[in-house]
């Protein structure tokens, strides 16, 4: 077995820590055979892989009254509950979730940062509840999601309600959220995603 | 429709040089339809056998001892990790295949673990064995699941034993996750009516690991070992043995037989579908081991090596 310096420690650490907070308590390591599988992994590069995806934006297409303006934001998951796992593991998950975890059946909290340009850029919000759903091999094939929750776009509050659906481990996918403003019912926005973990 | 899956997985993979090379020399040769097996056997059960053999295509295979019946690493779907297909389609039509004792689940790849394949058999399976470790990507099941860790073993159906052995993979699903997936792979021994079954699910070569397991379980009877994917050989030689390693890890596991899996039905390496067949034949013969102690089966073949009007060091 490898020793690792303190600071592929620390990043190691900081990569995995929302699954080994709440990790599955089946999950622990096994003993070690001859040559230890970790070892081939680069902390680093696990880390720089993870944090890529986290900053991989969201594009968002905005139609609000005939007007049309192009965005982007960023998902963040605080905590989210899988109801498809196994009894004996964990089912809860804080800010890593795996593919399996999240599209075969689960409740997340999303918190969703953005930005929308319109001549300038204005910051947007979503923060909301989204359940997704399994279509085909427990949603590593397909998944489909249904979301609600609280929005700010273009300066104003707004409710947000979306549904989305996912391919390739949910890897790809496509979201529609209705985000209804004074004044300003039929604002839609479309977005499509490419999410990792 | 395949080129956006095809740039989606390049983009997830893209730091991990040898993958987009494999991948995308692959996703351009594999023919759109499987091969067909011709004359499919539909009931595998053979009346008297005491170990009979059926390859269903790569890691999976149907292993009959006696009345009891064993399933390996079970894909019947025709597409692997969404993207990599089939081949040659499942030797084995899974509307037919028999309740199985024991299905034993090797490490989480997508070649290995099928959860497709698992709803496809979910009525059959008595009882599903992973790694440790394995547990969060299985579903709930309406079987019995366990997970063994190294030497550790079960008895079910009364008299099957099941123990996990030590083997050198890797046990992650997603890439990412190989952080902190440790463990979760494993090989396997089955013992019955006196009988005893090696699977070597996915492994590189460890001598050491291999004579472990020949010290604890002295006599087996039958090696199911991978033979590919082969090439490019720096980078596959970390978690597979080729075929020359494979016949190594039979003479050191001291089994009677050898029957090799895991290549020929889908392509992830960069070798042809019968590359590994051709440099088994090769390696047999070098180290001087008698070829009919190296029984290779064609998918959907199946061979009786223990039974009425078998000798030992026969089949049929």
């Amino acid at each position: 077995m490898g020793m690792r310096s303190p600071f592929a420690n620390l990043l190691r650490l900081v990569s995995v820590a929302g699954v080994l907070w709440l990790a599955p308590s089946d999950a622990q390591a096994q003993a070690p055979t001859a040559r230890d599988a970790e070892a081939r992994v680069s902390p680093v590069r696990v880390t720089g892989v993870w944090a890529g995806f986290q900053l991989l934006p969201v594009a968002d297409f905005a139609v609000s009254e005939g007007v049309r303006r192009g965005g982007l934001h960023w998902q963040v998951t605080p905590l989210l509950f899988s109801w498809s796992r196994d009894p004996r593991v964990s089912r809860w998950r804080f800010l890593v979730a795996e593919p399996t975890v999240r599209h075969g059946g689960s409740l997340e909290l999303v918190v969703a940062p953005g930005l929308f340009f319109e001549g300038r850029p204005s910051a947007s919000v979503r923060a909301l509840t989204r359940a997704t759903f399994p279509l085909a091999e427990h949603g590593e094939r397909a998944s489909v999601s249904l979301g609600a929750g609280y929005g700010r776009l273009f300066r104003q509050d707004t409710a947000v309600v979306e549904a989305g659906l996912y391919a390739l481990f949910g890897i790809v996918g496509v979201r529609a959220a209705w985000m209804p403003r004074p004044g300003e019912l039929r604002t839609f926005v479309l977005s499509f995603q490419l999410r990792y973990f | 429709m395949r080129a956006p899956l095809v740039l989606g997985l390049f983009a997830v993979l893209g730091s991990c040089a040898p993958f987009p090379q494999i991948f995308l020399r692959n996703a351009f040769q594999i023919p759109e339809r499987a091969q067909v097996v011709g004359g499919r056997i539909t009931e595998p059960v053979r009346p008297g056998a005491e170990l009979a053999v059926l390859w269903v295509g790569h890691a999976t295979v149907l292993l009959q001892m006696g009345e009891r019946q064993i399933l390996t690493d079970p894909v019947f779907v025709h597409r692997v990790g969404q993207l990599s297909p089939r081949l040659v389609e499942p030797g084995l039509d899974p509307a037919d295949l028999p309740p199985v004792d024991a299905c034993l689940i090797s490490h989480m790849h997508f070649d290995h673990l099928s959860l497709g394949s698992l709803d496809l058999i979910e009525e059959r399976v008595g009882h599903l064995f992973l790694p440790r470790g394995g547990l969060p990507y299985v579903p709930r099941r309406s079987h019995p699941v366990d997970t063994l860790g190294p030497w550790e073993g079960m008895t079910v159906a009364g008299d099957v034993r099941v123990t996990a052995v030590p083997v050198d993979h890797e046990g992650y699903r997603y890439g990412l996750d190989a952080s902190w997936m440790e463990g979760g792979f494993t090989g396997y021994v089955v013992e019955h009516a006196g009988l005893t079954v090696y699977f070597g699910g996915d492994t590189a070569y460890d001598q050491a690991l291999f004579q472990a397991t020949r010290e604890r379980f002295g006599s087996i009877d039958l090696a199911l070992l991978p033979i590919g994917p082969i090439a490019p050989r720096d980078f596959m030689e970390k978690t597979h043995v080729d075929a020359d390693e494979a016949v190594r890890a039979f003479l050191d596991l001291g089994a009677e037989t050898m029957i090799p899996i895991h290549y020929g039905t889908f392509m992830h390496g960069l070798d042809t579908p019968e590359g590994p067949l051709l440099a088994l034949r090769e390696a047999v013969a070098r180290h001087g081991v008698e070829a009919s102690r190296v029984r290779a089966l064609a998918i959907g073949e199946q061979v009786v090596l223990r039974g009425p009007g078998v000798a030992p060091g026969e089949a049929r």
